[in-house]
């Protein structure tokens, strides 16, 4: 591979792999439950 | 009234099930042909400005879009946008969100039957032996319904989906993103791994894999200020994030109000663009460049890369030769698979959120309703796919219609709902901080873009249009013409069910 190929790809991929990789250690390492435990407000109220 | 009583199992779920909307054949098929088409190495900035400069933007916009409109009880985009201002048009832009979904579904689910049929085909061995001619042939002999097999799996695919759809979100979408995605990633990895240390000489291959990535990266910077470039690439940015479809907005309905959307939207979107920038572009073009050289790809692909994905792979593998041509086909069909029924689950989600919500349906009588609409609808591109009927869907659902939505979106959204509002929708419960300039792009610089790109393919639009030639395209036309309005006709009759019964669209401000 030349070297502007090479320099062009690793630093795409590098940038794309590390930014993925930070959110998704964030998401994995930030406790959130998404179910619904029954506390929370009514959210979807009934008019009739 | 409403009988939509799901919601998200776990966080990991969400965005693995967000992720699986947005990954799916378009990373692996068209990003490495449009990088190739569009200055190799140099598409890559247009790309990743329209990623950071709309892409991101409206994944934010439909998050925090979808979350609003969750909190009032609603679950697809007409009555979702029509909880953000009392406008009455906002319900019918809504509209689009529901349609694109449904008649792009039409023609997904067909082509998510190719990648079952093609994971079978590999594992008999009927790719076995055979010439590049001669598996063009198996394509085409099964495109033109030479067989029963065709139309046996395109059933099965449709089943497949209602049944996961009959079991709710955290039971049945949220089960197959978490199987699905690591399976998808899994697979990708072994066939770029594969694809990348490809040795010239061995089992036929001309050049190594590590050439072809050579020309899909090489920059060619004269080509990044021609338009044409930066349309191409914004256009990879929306087919690939699934923007401007209704799907996101309707998954993340199901988020709770003060739960997070920022770093989940991030996870999700950027690990679309891992899997299509790291995966996608080390399999189709080193592997098709190291057996079949740099022309005869370039002349392969200028279709796009659905054809030689299906028509030309199989035979590529098939020079591994024993157990590995198998395990790769498997492999290669599969990951398509899982990225494509990934994304019908979402498409299928805002149009059976709109008639539990809308008309108290169960969730499995909604999910069977779809399936049954999906047959319908999606017959004509199965009957008449070689005239063009498929491509006639593609164009109007998965183009236009995504473009018309987004640019009405962002613009309710920003300037219509209020940036203010919204910066507070989108910061309630983040856990991360969303970078204050997002403000200025959202309100200037994501509108001005997509303002751009349907200015941009207007003429394209006119000349589809005006175009008679083709019988079954101009009824496909009419039957997609026919859905829009069968659904605005839906929205409208629950507006006024609504009314009649007292329920708002925004029960705090009334209206």
């Amino acid at each position: 591979m030349n070297s502007t190929s090479l320099i062009m790809m690793i630093g795409t991929l590098s940038i794309v792999s590390i930014v993925t990789f930070y959110f998704f250690y964030k998401a994995f390492t930030t406790p959130s439950e998404m179910a619904d435990d029954g506390k929370e407000e009514i959210t979807r109220p009934d008019f009739t | 009234m409403s009988t939509n009583n799901d919601s998200w199992g776990s966080r990991i779920g969400l965005i693995l099930a967000m992720a699986g909307n947005a990954v799916g054949f378009g990373n692996f098929l068209r990003f490495p042909v449009k990088a190739m088409q569009n200055g190799g190495g140099a598409f890559t900035i247009p790309y990743l400005v329209c990623f950071l400069l709309m892409g991101i933007p409206l994944l934010y916009v439909e998050w925090a879009s979808g979350r609003f409109g969750g909190k009032h009880g609603h679950h697809s985009t007409p009555f979702i946008l029509g909880s953000m201002h009392a406008g009455r048009i906002w319900k019918y832009i809504g509209v689009f969100g529901i349609f694109t979904n449904l008649a792009v579904a039409a023609y997904y689910c067909y082509l998510e039957s190719w990648t079952l049929s093609w994971v079978w085909n590999s594992f008999s061995g009927v790719f076995s032996g055979k010439s590049q001619e001669e598996v063009t042939g198996v394509f085409k002999s099964y495109v033109s319904l030479d067989g029963p097999m065709a139309i046996i799996t395109w059933v099965i695919c449709l089943l497949l989906n209602t049944w996961i759809l009959s079991k709710g979100l955290s039971g049945g979408v949220e089960k197959v993103a978490k199987i699905g995605m690591p399976l998808l990633i899994l697979f990708g990895a072994i066939l770029a791994i594969k694809g990348v240390t490809l040795k010239a000489g061995e089992n036929g291959a001309l050049h190594d894999g590590t050439f072809g990535l050579n020309f899909l990266w090489n920059p060619d910077f004269s080509t990044i200020w021609s338009p044409k470039v930066w349309l191409a690439a914004a256009g990879q940015i929306f087919f690939t994030l699934s923007v401007g479809m209704g799907s996101i907005q309707c998954y993340a309905s199901y988020v709770k109000r003060k739960k997070d959307i920022a770093l989940n939207a991030m996870s999700a979107g950027w690990m679309n663009e891992f899997v299509e920038v790291v995966i996608g572009s080390c399999i189709l073009i080193p592997i098709g460049i190291g057996y079949l050289g740099i022309d005869k790809v370039v002349e392969m692909t200028k279709t796009g890369g659905l054809g030689f994905g299906f028509q030309t792979m199989p035979y590529l593998f098939q020079q591994w030769g024993g157990v590995f041509s198998i395990i790769a086909g498997v492999f290669f069909f599969g990951l398509l698979f899982f990225a494509g029924i990934t994304s019908s689950l979402a498409m299928c989600t805002p149009c059976m959120g709109f008639m539990q919500d809308e008309f108290g349906w169960s969730r499995q009588k909604a999910a069977w309703a779809f399936g049954a609409t999906i047959l319908i609808l999606g017959l004509p591109t199965v009957l008449y796919f070689n005239e063009g009927v498929f491509d006639e869907y593609d164009y109007w659902a998965g183009d236009v219609s995504l473009v018309i939505f987004a640019l009405f979106e962002i613009i309710l959204f920003a300037w219509v709902f209020g940036m203010k509002r919204g910066w507070d929708e989108m910061n309630e419960g983040a856990d991360i901080k969303i970078p204050s300039f997002m403000k200025l792009i959202i309100q200037f610089i994501s509108p001005l873009i997509i303002g751009f790109i349907f200015v941009m393919s207007l003429p394209d639009l006119w000349k589809n249009l005006s175009d008679f030639s083709s019988t079954p395209k101009v009824v496909a036309r009419l039957l997609l013409l026919a859905l829009w309005l069968a659904i605005a006709w839906l929205v409208r009759t629950a507006y006024y069910k609504r009314k009649r019964e007292g329920r708002y669209l925004n029960q705090e401000l009334k209206f």
